[in-house]
């Protein structure tokens, strides 16, 4: 039982050792199906599930939706989606083994739980339009890309964490 | 031979049940390494928790390397794999935003949906974000539909841009990763901890 | 704990060498031969052994014993094939047999795929063609359709001397004749036979059967976020 202490729970692979075993699931993906890890492409999915559901019309006249609305199939049967619930569970799974599986706020000790819900859901907003912008996200366009040597694999990620950079300093009171 | 399901030697039905196989073993490696907790991730960009750029970093070295002895031995066809289009402005301009928003909202998609798989508010949050942002940027759609399709410079590698081999990418990268992973542990060191 | 320090330390050194040197591995492994292909000598060395040689009786029962298995390929124009052929065949005329459109019904582990044309050349630089792509079971029908008319068609009366086997093999082609279109009794057919079977007409039943797609697909990758 000594694994469900206190002291485990913020015990995490070594990064070097985790990045290793990403390396392995990335080649075994693309070894596979013959494309890279992705993330975003679930939550434009589900959105367009949803919209579909609710005004089917606005949906079919967007032209940026109608892309992806096929007749006879459901805009949630696409491999992401289904990646995207294997994700949630294996999180799930590592996190219940560490005893780190419970509903909770996390933030700065220095910032109010309201200032960091109200910078979640800005920064998921800002990150949910980038990412539509830039055809992926930091697993699907930036380490996929990288694997296969795509030149907007290195662009995206170079300039992400340099843009990460960029506006570290203005939030620094957020996290530090 | 590989890949295998675009090659049809393990049927397309199998898609879909390995995507959940891969998630699970996706979501699991990234919440083990810490992943899920946005101070850590956000770690990166003030210098007191490595983790993102060690665990990111390794993974495109493993990968790079392990794809390219694949497809040498005969197992991968290289060519067959997806190599997603380059469209040069708007790859540039969603980047900005993207990084913008990783150091507000502290996550990205797939580190935001681990969160919210152990249990964290902040990163449902962050998904509802993610979702609010699809929506407005579809919305904007016609007005942003010219800046998003100029520049295709289509499904293009290093080799095509820059005319370095493959294997020369690989080499360089790693060795810049290796000097990335030993200049981090030195400024690790220095900068006081931060409790998170 | 500073032993410990060091220890780990030699450790991540150890991991950084290993890395780089499995990149720079990569500079000077040229990979394994394309398993795509066959080495030249060991396509002429299958062409050596006549392994892959159908004589006209050994085709001729298989069609009439509807063997699923061979997939028969005339190589000759789509002219010619319109005026005869033998039944079920289907036409890749020769120049065509690495086109997108008809690879796919080579590159196939599912049938026997019978190569033929008026006679054997032909088909047999179309077989060592397609064999160093290193594609399986192919074979040639031996003499072409010149030679399945002689034998099958109009086979020739052994002399009264011939071993009985002789008599019942021409008895077997004899009614292997009446299967491909020989009219009953046996026509004597006008000319000779050097003329190849060109002069049999319509002679040889062209039952066409449905081009059936045995295609390897390659389905395009997608992914994307």
């Amino acid at each position: 039982m000594s694994y469900w202490n206190e002291d485990h729970k913020h015990t995490y692979w070594n990064p070097y050792f985790g990045g290793f075993m990403l390396g392995l699931l990335l080649i075994f993906t693309f070894y596979t199906t013959g494309r890279g890890l992705g993330a975003s492409g679930a939550m434009k999915s589900t959105v367009v599930f949803a919209l579909h559901e609710v005004a089917p019309t606005h949906v079919e006249k967007s032209r940026y939706y109608s892309r992806f609305v096929e007749k006879e199939k459901s805009p949630l049967n696409t491999w992401l989606i289904f990646e995207v619930l294997g994700v949630l569970a294996g999180a799930f799974l590592s996190g219940a083994l560490s005893g780190r599986a419970k509903f909770r706020l996390q933030h700065s000790p220095k910032i109010t739980s309201k200032r960091r819900i109200i910078f979640a859901l800005l920064g998921g907003i800002l990150f949910g339009f980038g990412s539509q912008m830039a055809r992926g996200c930091t697993s699907g366009a930036a380490l996929s890309g990288l694997s296969v040597m795509a030149t907007a694999g290195f662009l995206t990620m170079i300039v992400i964490f340099g843009s990460g950079y960029a506006f570290a300093y203005f939030f620094r009171k957020n996290w530090i | 031979m590989g890949p295998l399901i675009p090659h049809e030697i393990l049927s397309p039905e199998w898609n879909n049940v390995i995507a959940v196989f891969i998630g699970l073993a996706f979501g699991f490696i990234m919440e083990a390494s810490g992943f899920s907790s946005s101070r850590k991730l956000v770690g990166v960009f003030y210098g007191y928790d490595f983790a993102v750029l060690r665990v990111f970093f390794t993974a495109a070295i493993v990968s790079m390397i392990g794809i390219l002895y694949l497809s040498k031995l005969g197992y991968l066809n290289f060519d067959d794999l997806y190599v997603q289009p380059t469209y040069l402005r708007s790859a540039i301009i969603g980047s900005v935003i993207m990084g913008l928003g990783f150091v507000t909202g502290g996550f990205c998609p797939g580190t935001s949906l681990c969160a919210a798989g152990i249990g964290k508010l902040d990163g449902l949050v962050f998904i509802i974000g993610l979702m609010i942002g699809v929506v407005i940027f579809s919305e904007m759609f016609p007005l942003l539909e010219k800046t998003f399709n100029a520049d295709n410079l289509g499904g293009v590698t290093l080799k095509d841009t820059f005319g370095i081999s493959y294997e020369m990418t690989t080499v360089l990268f790693t060795v810049i990763g290796v000097i990335a992973f030993y200049v981090t542990t030195i400024i690790g060191r220095k900068i006081r901890n931060v409790w998170y | 704990m500073k032993k410990r320090l060091l220890v780990t330390r030699k450790r991540y050194i150890f991991l950084a060498i290993a890395l780089v040197a499995s990149a720079l591995g990569l500079l000077f492994f040229d990979g394994l031969p394309d398993a795509t292909r066959l080495s030249p000598d060991k396509v002429l060395l299958k062409s050596m052994v006549k392994g892959h040689f159908y004589d006209s009786d050994q085709i001729a029962e298989k069609i009439m014993s509807g063997d699923p298995s061979i997939l028969l390929v005339d190589l000759r124009d789509s002219a010619q094939y319109a005026k005869y052929s033998l039944p079920g065949a289907m036409n890749i005329p020769y120049g065509k047999i690495l086109d997108d459109d008809y690879v796919g019904y080579f590159d196939q582990d599912q049938f026997d795929v019978v190569l033929f044309s008026n006679d054997h050349l032909i088909s047999e630089q179309s077989w060592i063609i397609l064999t160093s792509k290193n594609f399986k079971n192919m074979h040639v029908l031996k003499g072409g359709l010149n030679e399945f008319f002689n034998t099958i068609i109009r086979p020739k009366e052994p002399v009264a001397t011939a071993p009985e086997t002789a008599f019942d093999q021409y008895n077997t082609r004899v009614a292997s004749g009446y299967f491909f279109g020989v009219p009953m009794p046996r026509a004597v057919l006008g000319g000779e036979s050097s003329g190849g079977v060109s002069e049999t007409g319509g002679l040889i039943a062209k039952k066409k059967r449905k081009a059936i797609v045995i295609r390897k697909k390659k389905k395009k990758t997608v992914g994307g976020c």
